[in-house]
């Protein structure tokens, strides 16, 4: 008989306490419980873990060697699992061409569309035809009077970016002689004189003589045009049968151009392939260049003072600082006037040069500097090449040393440049030739800019043949999916590393269930995270897609609402850390409910205490930002009152982050700091002199090595070596040398360099931790770890819990300062050596915090922004972390959070509601006002998901 | 002296070889080049065919037959591989110039002729590279000649690298009317300026080739190039006027030639050198050769 469910018993891995845990197959598992119960640990670290051995155990002899150095998860047994796939919510890989549709499939399959069923349109004029075959244009040839002269030539659209002259030599040095340029044929080994409006010319690739049969060469000059005119070819016929030439044109493309494009393909629009990706930008659709606020230092100073960065064209460096100065005499502006005060054609001079004007070099008067001598003499004609042209000159200059760049020159244009739409192709990445071929009138980047709503509509009016059918079917079962799931806001081609850990994980799910794939288990952490409320319902709508193909999905979850929908809970609990880690209640959600141990059980039955600012008070200062124009925002003003916690919300892509991060964090840097940064595009800001500094709390993983622990982060480390340097006897050669404590320099395992493991390439499972037999993972040499400090070793010192240093460190007030911050923001359970590869994004954010509060506990006037901090917490703990934001405004300070979570948007003092959809459906401000307000009167998806969750609370 | 018997024997091969390559359906066209075609042959003379086959084969690129006792190179193209070289082809390829003096031996393709035609009329763009890298030539062995003649003191050597010089003269000679360099330059230069070579040649020849009459053609070569600098440099100097240095100047020639010779300018008087720092891993303090209008000029 079949088994019903996984069996795993006496599991006592990490903080879990010899449970027995019971998993049904087919149904949703939720695995809940407070932060640092075991959720993640019997998740991952046991029914992942295990299953890896497993699957590794089924292959050769040589890859199941690898098994006995993978650790084993410590249990009494573990029965009936299946395959395992793990959804984690992580940030994706930074590649500008990796993108939804390479992800999803989706581009791959509209790729497809366009090769059936587009249509090509003429290059001159707006006459549209269908593409011809190779072998039906050489058979029409071949059927032509003897003796007709066929010439064949291709089109060639000029780059914007490079030098026309140096494009036509280079057509010259590929062999081709002959171009004909809006009907005027032309030798590229002659001096060319050419309109700069023209965009395309006709290369000419061949001629040939039909005489019945085509020669093989004949063939591949019409193959080889086609290949390097993006399959559109020019066709011109010279014979004496003008009828048999007219027919001819009549059958294949535009009659009166002579255009004609071949049969395409799927591999005709990837800009992965050199010959259809943009000659500039090679298909990445960006370029990189400077911006002019990025080389400003301080726009109030003078041309004399020194206004920008790098600092050549300051004082100290004559000739650059004379150049400019003749500039400015040049063209009559001033050198003593601040540079804001400039007009926009001076300030254009100076950022992008004179061009091939040329003027006198001159000596500011009073300024002594000697001009070294192999340089251009004063009175010399010169030219300014401007400065960001000379920075991006450097930047080519790098590109193209054989030489790989050293890291203090990435850091010097990494300061400077920053990436913009390519502007040849205009972001599309493919070659301009491209955008003629159309299907319902669209290009084939138009409708990668499609958001998926639209592009569902778009493909609905689409009429298919029956080749085309079945990828129609496919696209539109993956498009209903997207919008299944809450991302109809999203469009193909955007890019992979532009999305948010959750979008990314729930673009994951959507590639799962496409894949077809049955009787897996699927783990899933937290995919609520990220969400608005009133789209959860979705994910679970995709649960139970992934079950109904007969899979078994867990879930590690928070959510009331995700809970009471599961077929099946698990509660691990009562607290975190060594207060945790037994199943306290087991069930369905009804069965949690009607069990007095389960904590979710009450919270499912009702939501206890909840909490709503009672704040309604009137704010006295704010910052107001009007005309918010970046992204998806429509011309939006929005006031930020001081003092307050002020919580943005509104659905996923509603503009939120991009108000607080983009427009608000980055105004503040550049106004303020003046920092080489290019904010958000908006109006005007008012208000920034009331805050003294502005400190972005985001889900990024704090700077630093991957193995960096939060001991270290929080400067815990240095006392705690300290300490036990100081326990050793006055003889022993570690007295009073912290380095022995410290696993990456002398006291580290010598064979895996204090990081203990190897990394190790196994087939199918890619790079994979292997504990390090020397040290048996232990990290450090064995003598280090014979040194003891209240009977434990450094070791053990670093597996400590939060929760458990607060006890340990309690006479070391310093230490336990910090550690009790990292315990009142439900961080207790974290491990002061767990390596920060490691935290989730929510973790990292409050680990983050802690260094920012302990680094400006004694500060006022202080705005902290937060992005989703509740993010993998557990209720109680949310309770704890508004504690901890309340304690930062009442000292004076100000906190602004992008947040999902009822609790949190509840528990703060003024809402700022964006909406209503997102995308461009998004960017509007819907409500402005207090919890209490938006209660009573608010209309938008938040204020109906709050009222729901108020009501079912009340 | 040509022998009549050897004349006869070539004629008879090489019309063997035309209707053997006639014949042959993958054959597009056939052309005689070398002596055979516009010169004299003797007993040591090859017979060089090109032969032009249709795209698809795949075989030797260059066959040597032995045809009625006759030494016969076959130099193979496929029409697309003939066309693709006729288009990147470089004025001082060896094959191009063999190619300037062809006689049609037949051809199927009349497209292929004209192509033909046209690959031998010089653009103006091509031209002006051309004697540019011609004119730079001259001033390398002029330079080489002088300081033999004027530094070592060894006539001899000095008088080895004046063949050299004329020949590069008489590139410019021939590009400046408008013509393809061939095999034989000096004699093909002379029919457009016969005055140079024979101030040239004439010395050498006729004279004792002494101190006297070497410094006498160098200086002749020396003036011969300083007439023509403005208009071979023209494009150059007009950058130069325009924009006061050549910093940013940029003049593509071909590979494989002897690149512009700025250093001419300075030596007319045109240009004068100057220091631009550079940064080399290496060396302290670098600089890199500018070149700026003179003073002067």
């Amino acid at each position: 008989m079949m088994p019903d469910a996984m069996r795993l018993t006496q599991v006592s891995e990490n903080n879990l306490k010899q449970i027995d845990v019971e998993i049904p197959y087919g149904k949703h598992t939720v695995i809940a419980g407070v932060s640092g119960s075991g959720k993640s640990t019997l998740a991952y670290d046991v029914i992942y873990a295990t299953a890896q051995r497993k699957l590794l155990d089924c292959m050769s002899e040589r890859d199941s060697l690898f098994l006995r150095k993978m650790r084993q998860p410590k249990a009494g047994s573990i029965e009936g699992l299946s395959t395992v796939i793990s959804l984690r919510q992580i940030k994706p890989n930074h590649n500008p061409r990796s993108t939804i549709g390479t992800y999803t499939s989706i581009g791959s399959y509209m790729r497809n569309l366009m090769a059936l069923l587009g249509q090509c349109r003429c290059l001159c004029c707006d006459r549209s035809f269908s593409p011809c075959g190779l072998s039906a244009l050489v058979k029409d040839l071949e059927a032509l009077e003897p003796h007709t002269i066929v010439e064949v030539r291709f089109p060639y659209f000029f780059s914007g970016q490079s030098d026309r002259g140096q494009q036509m030599e280079a057509l010259r040095r590929r062999g081709y002689r002959v171009i004909e340029v809006n009907g005027e044929r032309m030798n590229l080994r002659d001096l060319i004189q050419m309109d700069e409006n023209v965009e395309c010319i006709l290369v000419v690739e061949g001629r040939f003589q039909v005489n019945g049969r085509l020669k093989k060469s004949d063939v591949n000059c019409l193959k080889s045009a086609g290949g390097h005119g993006g399959k559109y070819i020019s066709i011109e016929l010279s014979g004496e049968d003008a009828g048999g030439i007219r027919s001819f044109y009549q059958k294949h493309g535009c009659q009166e151009h002579h255009v004609i494009a071949m049969t395409m393909e799927a591999a005709d629009f990837s800009y992965n392939d050199v010959s259809c990706a943009c000659q500039e930008c090679m298909g990445s659709g960006i370029q990189k260049i400077v911006h002019p606020a990025k080389v400003i230092r301080d726009a109030r100073k003078t041309l004399r003072q020194g206004p920008f960065f790098p600092d050549v064209y300051s004082m100290s460096h004559p000739y650059s600082y004379m150049s400019l100065y003749s500039l400015a005499c040049h063209y009559h502006f001033s050198f003593d006037e601040p540079y804001e005060q400039l007009s926009e054609e001076a300030k254009n001079l100076i950022m992008y040069g004179s061009g091939e004007e040329t003027f006198l070099l001159q000596r500011p008067e009073g300024y002594d500097k000697v001009l070294p001598n192999y340089l251009a003499k004063e009175g010399k004609a010169v030219r300014f090449q401007g400065i960001l042209r000379r920075i991006e000159e450097l930047y080519r200059e790098m590109q193209n040393a054989p030489e790989t760049p050293t890291p203090a020159q990435e850091t010097f244009f990494k300061n400077y440049m920053h990436e913009i739409e390519c502007t040849s192709c205009s972001g599309t990445r493919l070659k301009k030739i491209k955008n003629y071929i159309t299907l319902n009138g669209k290009s084939f980047a138009q409708i990668g800019k499609m958001e998926f709503s639209e592009l569902s509509e778009f493909l609905g009016q689409i009429q298919g043949n029956e080749a085309s059918e079945p990828i129609l079917h496919a696209l539109r079962e993956r498009l209903a999916l997207m919008k299944e799931i809450g991302l109809e806001y999203l469009s193909f081609e955007r890019r992979i590393d532009t999305l948010s850990g959750g979008e990314y994980q729930r673009l994951r799910i959507v590639n799962q269930i496409g894949s077809g794939l049955v009787g897996l288990t699927y783990i899933i952490d937290e995919p609520t995270d990220g969400l608005h409320g009133t789209d959860h319902q979705k994910v679970q709508n995709i649960i139970r897609r992934l079950l109904e193909k007969g899979n078994t999905v867990i879930t590690i979850e928070h959510d009331c609402g995700m809970i009471g929908a599961a077929d099946h809970v698990i509660e691990l609990g009562p607290g975190a850390g060594i207060d945790g880690g037994r199943v306290i209640a087991a069930g369905t959600p009804k069965q949690l409910k009607e069990n007095p141990n389960s904590i979710i059980g009450k919270q499912l039955l009702g939501r206890t205490g909840l909490r709503t600012a009672a704040g309604a008070e009137p704010f006295e200062a704010s910052i107001k930002i009007f005309g918010v124009q970046a992204n998806n925002l429509k011309n939006a003003d929005i006031e930020i009152p001081l003092h307050r916690l002020t919580c943005f919300t509104g659905v996923s892509g509603s503009g939120k982050s991009t108000v607080v991060q983009d427009v608000l964090y980055q105004a503040f840097r550049a106004e303020v700091q003046h920092a080489c940064v290019v904010p958000g595009k908006y109006r005007k800001i008012e208000g920034f002199e009331r805050v003294r500094q502005m400190i972005l709390i985001d889900q990024s993983l704090p700077n630093g090595k991957n193995t960096s622990i939060p001991a270290t982060y929080l400067d815990l480390f240095d006392r705690i070596r300290a300490l036990f340097s100081q326990s050793v006897g006055d003889d022993h050669e570690m007295k009073d040398q912290k380095a022995y404590f410290s696993f990456h320099s002398k006291g580290g395992c010598p064979a895996c360099k204090g990081k203990g493991y190897l990394e190790q390439y196994i087939p199918y499972l890619g790079e994979t931790k292997m504990i390090c037999e020397e040290c048996k993972g232990q990290q450090y040499a064995e003598e280090v770890l014979e040194v003891k400090y209240h009977g434990r070793n450094i070791k053990q010192v670093l597996d400590m819990t939060f929760a458990e240093a607060l006890a340990f460190f309690a006479d070391q007030p310093k230490i336990r300062e910090k550690v009790k911050l990292v315990c009142d923001l439900g961080l207790g359970y974290m491990q002061l050596g767990q390596p920060f590869s490691t935290l989730s994004g929510g973790e990292a954010q409050r680990m983050k915090l802690v260094k920012e509060m302990t680094r400006c506990r004694h500060k006022k006037e202080v705005l902290y922004i937060f992005d989703e901090p509740s993010i993998g917490l557990h209720v109680k703990d949310i309770d704890r972390l508004l504690d901890v934001m309340r304690r930062i405004v009442k000292a004076g300070n100000t906190v602004v959070t992008v947040e999902h979570h009822p609790d949190v948007i509840l528990g703060a003092d003024y809402l700022i509601d964006l909406g209503p959809g997102g995308g461009r459906y998004g960017g509007e401000v819907l409500f402005t006002g207090t919890p209490s307000q938006m209660l009573a009167g608010g209309v938008s998806k938040t204020a109906d998901y709050l009222r729901e969750y108020a009501g079912n609370g009340a | 002296m040509e022998d009549q018997i050897v004349r006869d024997r070539c004629g008879r091969v090489i019309k063997e070889m035309r209707t053997a390559l006639c014949e042959s359906k993958l054959c597009i066209a056939a052309y005689l080049l070398g002596s055979a075609s516009h010169d004299q042959v003797w007993e040591w003379s090859d017979i060089q065919i090109a032969v032009i086959l249709d795209d698809g084969y795949k075989g030797k690129r260059y066959h040597t037959l032995l045809q009625d006792g006759m030494y016969v190179a076959l130099n193979v193209f496929t029409l697309t591989a003939f066309k693709e070289w006729i288009g990147t082809v470089h004025a001082d390829d060896f094959m191009w110039k063999a190619f300037s003096k062809r006689t049609v031996l037949f051809s199927k393709d009349p497209i292929l002729d004209e192509l033909l035609e046209e690959a031998f009329i010089i653009g103006s763009a091509d031209r002006q590279k051309e004697m540019l890298l011609a004119f730079s030539g001259a001033v390398y062995y002029l330079n080489k000649a002088e300081k033999n003649l004027y530094v070592k003191r060894n006539l001899e050597n000095a008088v080895y690298f004046i063949p050299q010089i004329a020949e590069n003269i008489a590139l410019i000679e021939i590009f400046q009317n408008q013509q393809i360099p061939e095999r034989e330059v000096i004699a093909q230069g002379k029919k457009y300026n016969r005055e140079v070579f024979a101030n040239i040649y004439d010395p050498l020849f006729r004279r004792n080739a002494d101190e006297e009459t070497v410094k006498g053609i160098l200086t002749y070569c020396a003036g011969y190039l300083e007439r023509h600098t403005r208009t071979i440099y023209q494009p150059v100097i007009a950058y130069l006027e325009e924009h006061g240095d050549l910093e940013y100047f940029k003049f593509e020639t071909r590979p494989h030639g002897f690149g512009i010779n700025y250093e001419w300018l300075v030596r007319c008087g045109i240009a004068e050198r100057y220091g631009i720092p550079e940064k080399i891993p290496f060396l302290k303090q670098a600089e890199k050769i500018g070149y700026r209008k003179a003073e002067k000029t």
